[in-house]
């Protein structure tokens, strides 16, 4: 029995609004992508033609290769000292209360509303000022802050829902305080700290407000590369280069995700 | 098999005071049960012995020693949490081998002991199952078994069996039993359920608002109870205030609102005359006879509320002229020979003997 | 002690070394104010590379300093004054505020279905909407950015595409506008708006319209009277999130507007990098952080506001 009702009506519209808003968010990543296997010399849409000639023209863009590398380092590294760090802040505060919480907790979370901008510009002066020309330091220092946020958001929701009295029953049963963190505590917040690793990658490695600042010729990130190669350029080996990194960070993103489930990646 | 101790313990949180200057002491290789409602200081006692909480004042000692300083982790105490709290990413015999595996076993030790052990529960046959794989009551039994096997010193639980039904609890309460006998163990066990206590236990301790009321064995503290509130929580009791006329021959006079009431064991040293007492007898140690008869040297008038027919016994529910409630539980079986039932709305008199009268300081 | 330790780490001093600090740990970790020291690692950390660097940079907007010489003078507030009286200044303040709040009430008005519909459905269908809607944000705003650029040029296709239906007669001309900053603005920041919109609005009991609509009331109805007052605190979240970051965006804005007009974080950059005056670019950042602040404040305070409304505390 088919019931023509308004309500049916207004579900076929929502779906329909839902799907054309989804088109209008993935198309201009889709047309990029595209562009990349251009046949052409420019970048136009449709592209003209098929062919992969600008992927190894994309690689070959003057230090593309070594960029990767910094923003690969960069990114892993500041995903690890992220979690590290996020995890140990995380535990000291779930479940807890005490004076001055919701300040901590604020300080804490604030990279995230900041003006990243702000907070490049005040590296920048900092290390200046210290005299400090380690560049490589100052940038994954730069993204450890910024990420930090990803990785105490994650844990502390793992947290919520852990169960304090099992650290009981191991400390009972002879665990010290060392192994019953490592025993017991830590492979069932795995997913909290994992995914929080997983945002912290990904935000780092797509850094550009803070890294802008504190790069030298020697270091220049992915995203600063691309940009400054963007700027210039008009044929398609920036559209394939967009298109390597887009590849990249889905990978990897899915690669974790399957690592940890999807009901870890609902938290941003 | 250890004796424990607690000499003088007292723990407070800020200004609340949890325990107060307790003194308990468990002997070896006994089953105590820690008696008493929620938040009076029971689970605390637990866990200053199992060494997850120190004492604010006093001292803990394991045989004689003193454990204060000694962290949980070398107490070797074995917990059954009332959660059961079983590791949920690893196996139930990861699980149990867990303690072993802390003190350094070897591994193929580790295996048999895991495999006797949970023979001995009955779960020998879901080693490799998950928590979560299992029903509650495994889950209390792995639990039971992952304590038990690293042969602990003594063996705490807090109250394990809340979570399951009436039936299931009961048998559960008499394998621990069992196992505590066979094993050996010094045990003690938290509850808030009074008939449990009165069941498994060796020898209770009534505690209420981080105070011990009394420590007997289970008959004592039903018949002989210390104070008040142990009367009210351990059965039910009838109870009158009143006043101490005298005091002498083996008798304590107290005058109540109902008249006089005799109590006739040896009386609480610190009663004298002109003291406020409470004054009790438990229902099943009193019988109904019709209006103004009197057959007992103590009694006091009334009308049947109600009377609830229970099988083997009679509740009957008496209403006083001052509006006092009292409760009387009769023998069916004793109806014909010595005793006749009831109606509703009958005036009779409720009666006791003075041996059976309790006598409190208010 | 474990003889896995002891096989691994060898020598008895390691041993003694992990045997003397899980002393040290299982005493501390019984004491009610152990957690404080836990908590000291990364509030040093950030302290010492966050928290610090912006005081400094606080202070620095506070005193005079010659880009010449590099050398700095005493306290002064001349850095604000040249900011807030030179009306070209204020038109950047103006201009960054302007394009964040029409960013904002764009993907509100964009967004808000989807997040009802994401807030509505479940499963697998949910899985791929959710999917969908959060992976633009896998990407670098960089390439997000690069892409609109391509699609918005003269040459590009949107051009193509407006041409051939005859909307516009010559080739699009909107790039190094700030339409062309508001329309790369309102794609990127989509998602942040319409995830805490859905958050919001999956709280809201669905059988509050269907009694609703059993009342008599129609679809819009339900709308503007059932749904949308309850969905205020994750309208008022997403439009903190989209606002304060769409005010803080450098990318976007120096990628499209080709340098024909800056907003505050470009103005920065151009102030730090090009004119290299860092106590102007200083006091510059402040006036942002102020801004972004003020708010933080403002939406938090409508959230916690409307949220009393929906705890069922309402005064009568």
């Amino acid at each position: 029995m088919k019931v023509f009702s308004s309500r049916r009506l207004g579900w076929t519209v929502l779906w329909g609004y839902g799907f054309l808003v989804v088109a209008y968010l993935l198309t201009p990543l889709i047309v990029l992508v595209t562009m990349a296997f251009s046949a052409g010399g420019t970048m136009t849409f449709p592209p003209k033609g098929f062919s992969l000639m600008w992927f190894p023209a994309a690689i070959s863009i003057n230090g593309l290769v070594g960029s990767f590398v910094v923003s690969l380092e960069l990114a892993l590294l500041s995903a690890f000292f992220s979690a590290v760090l996020g995890t140990i802040a995380a535990i000291a505060i779930a479940n807890r209360r005490f004076r001055g919480k919701s300040l901590v907790t604020a300080f804490f979370l604030s990279p995230l509303i900041f003006p990243t901008i702000v907070v490049g510009v005040a590296l920048l002066q900092y290390y200046r000022t210290l005299r400090y020309d380690n560049v490589f330091m100052t940038l994954l220092l730069g993204h450890i802050v910024v990420t930090i946020p990803y990785t105490i958001r994650t844990v502390t929701a793992s947290l919520e829902v852990f169960d304090y009295t099992l650290l009981d029953a191991a400390r009972v049963l002879g665990a010290d305080t060392l192994r019953t963190f490592r025993e017991v505590m830590l492979p069932i917040i795995k997913p909290g700290v994992f995914s929080g690793a997983v945002f912290a990658f990904l935000i780092s490695f797509d850094n550009y407000t803070v890294s802008m600042f504190l790069a030298d010729a020697k270091n220049i990130t992915l995203p600063i590369r691309i940009y400054n190669y963007a700027e210039a350029s008009i044929d398609p080996s920036v559209a394939a280069a967009a298109t390597i990194m887009i590849l990249v960070s889905v990978v990897l993103f899915v690669g974790m995700g399957r690592l940890i489930g999807v009901r870890g990646l609902s938290k941003i | 098999m250890t004796s424990i101790c607690l000499s003088g313990v007292s723990k407070s949180y800020g200004s609340f005071k949890a325990l107060r200057q307790v003194n308990l002491e468990v002997k070896n290789g006994e089953f105590l049960t820690l008696l008493g409602p929620s938040g009076c200081g029971k689970t605390t006692m637990l866990r200053l012995i199992a060494g997850l909480l120190e004492p604010t004042e006093g001292k803990v000692l394991f045989d004689g020693v003193v454990v204060n300083a000694l962290p949980p982790h070398k107490r070797n105490v074995g917990l059954v949490f009332q959660n059961y709290s079983l590791f949920p990413h690893m196996t139930v015999s990861q699980n149990v081998a867990f303690g072993l595996r802390m003190r350094g076993m070897d591994a193929t030790k580790i295996k048999a002991d895991v495999k006797d052990m949970l023979e001995m529960v009955q779960l020998g046959s879901a080693g490799d199952r998950y928590p979560s794989q299992l029903s509650g009551g495994q889950q209390q039994r792995v639990a039971l078994a992952r304590a038990l096997v690293i042969r602990p010193a003594v063996l705490l639980l807090d109250e394990p069996f809340g979570a399951l039904d009436k039936n299931l609890r009961e048998s559960m309460q008499l394998e621990v039993r069992q196992l505590q006998q066979t094993v050996k163990v010094t045990s003690i066990f938290v509850t808030h359920d009074q008939e449990e206590a009165l069941t498994i236990s060796d020898r209770i301790a009534v505690v209420n608002e981080g105070c011990l009321e009394q420590i007997d064995a289970p008959r004592s503290v039903y018949q002989s109870p210390a104070t008040g509130f142990v009367l009210r929580f351990v059965g039910a009791s009838n109870s009158f205030a009143g006043k101490v006329l005298s005091i002498g021959d083996g008798q304590i006079v107290v005058q109540t609102p109902y008249g006089r009431v005799v109590q006739g064991h040896s009386a609480p040293a610190e009663i004298a005359a002109g003291d406020s007492v409470v004054v009790a007898f438990r229902p099943e140690k009193g019988w109904l006879l019709p209006e103004g008869q009197a057959g007992a040297t103590n009694s006091c008038p009334g009308f049947v509320k109600g009377a609830i027919y229970l099988g083997s016994i009679t509740h009957y529910y008496i209403e006083s002229p001052e509006g006092q409630e009292m409760v009387v539980f009769q023998l069916n079986s004793s109806i014909g020979r010595a005793e006749r039932a009831y109606e509703t709305g009958e005036r009779v008199n409720v009666c006791w003997d003075a041996s059976n009268t309790l006598v409190f300081r208010n | 002690m474990s003889t896995s330790h002891s096989t691994l780490v060898g020598g008895s001093y390691a041993k003694r070394l992990y045997g003397a600090s899980s002393e040290i740990l299982s005493r501390l970790e019984r004491k009610s104010w152990a957690f404080i020291l836990l908590l000291l690692v990364p509030l040093t950390y950030l302290v010492l590379v966050y928290g610090l660097p912006i005081l400094i940079l606080i202070a620095r907007s506070l005193f005079s300093y010659n880009p010449v010489t590099g050398i700095t003078g005493g306290f002064t507030l001349n850095n604000y004054w040249h900011f807030l009286r030179d009306p070209a200044y204020l038109n950047v303040l103006w201009s960054s505020l302007r394009i964040g709040l029409l960013v904002t009430i764009l993907d509100l008005v964009i967004g808000y279905p989807v997040a009802y519909l994401l807030a509505r459905i479940s499963g697998t269908k949910k899985q791929i909407l959710m999917a969908c809607i959060v992976s633009p944000l896998l990407v670098s705003i960089v390439i997000r950015t690069f892409s609109w650029e391509v699609l918005l040029r003269g040459s590009g296709p949107v051009s193509h595409i407006l041409m051939a239906i005859q909307i516009i007669r010559e080739p699009l001309r909107v790039l190094n506008t700030e339409t062309a900053v508001i329309i790369a603005l309102v794609h990127v920041y989509l998602p942040f708006m319409i995830l805490p919109l859905a958050t919001v609005i999956e709280s809201i009991d669905p059988t509050l319209e269907l009694a609703a609509g059993s009342l008599g009331a129609n679809n819009l109805r339900r709308f503007i009277e059932v749904v949308f007052p309850l969905s205020i605190p994750g309208v008022a979240a997403g439009c903190m999130l989209v606002l304060t970051t769409s005010v803080s965006a450098y990318v976007t804005p120096a990628m499209l507007s080709g340098g024909t007009f800056l907003v505050m974080p470009t103005l920065v950059a151009q102030q730090m990098q090009v004119l290299v005056d860092w106590s102007f670019g200083s006091a510059i950042s402040v006036v942002l952080i102020v801004v972004v602040l003020t708010i933080v404040a403002l939406f938090s305070w409508w959230a916690e506001s409307a949220s009393k409304y929906r705890s069922g505390r309402v005064a009568k």
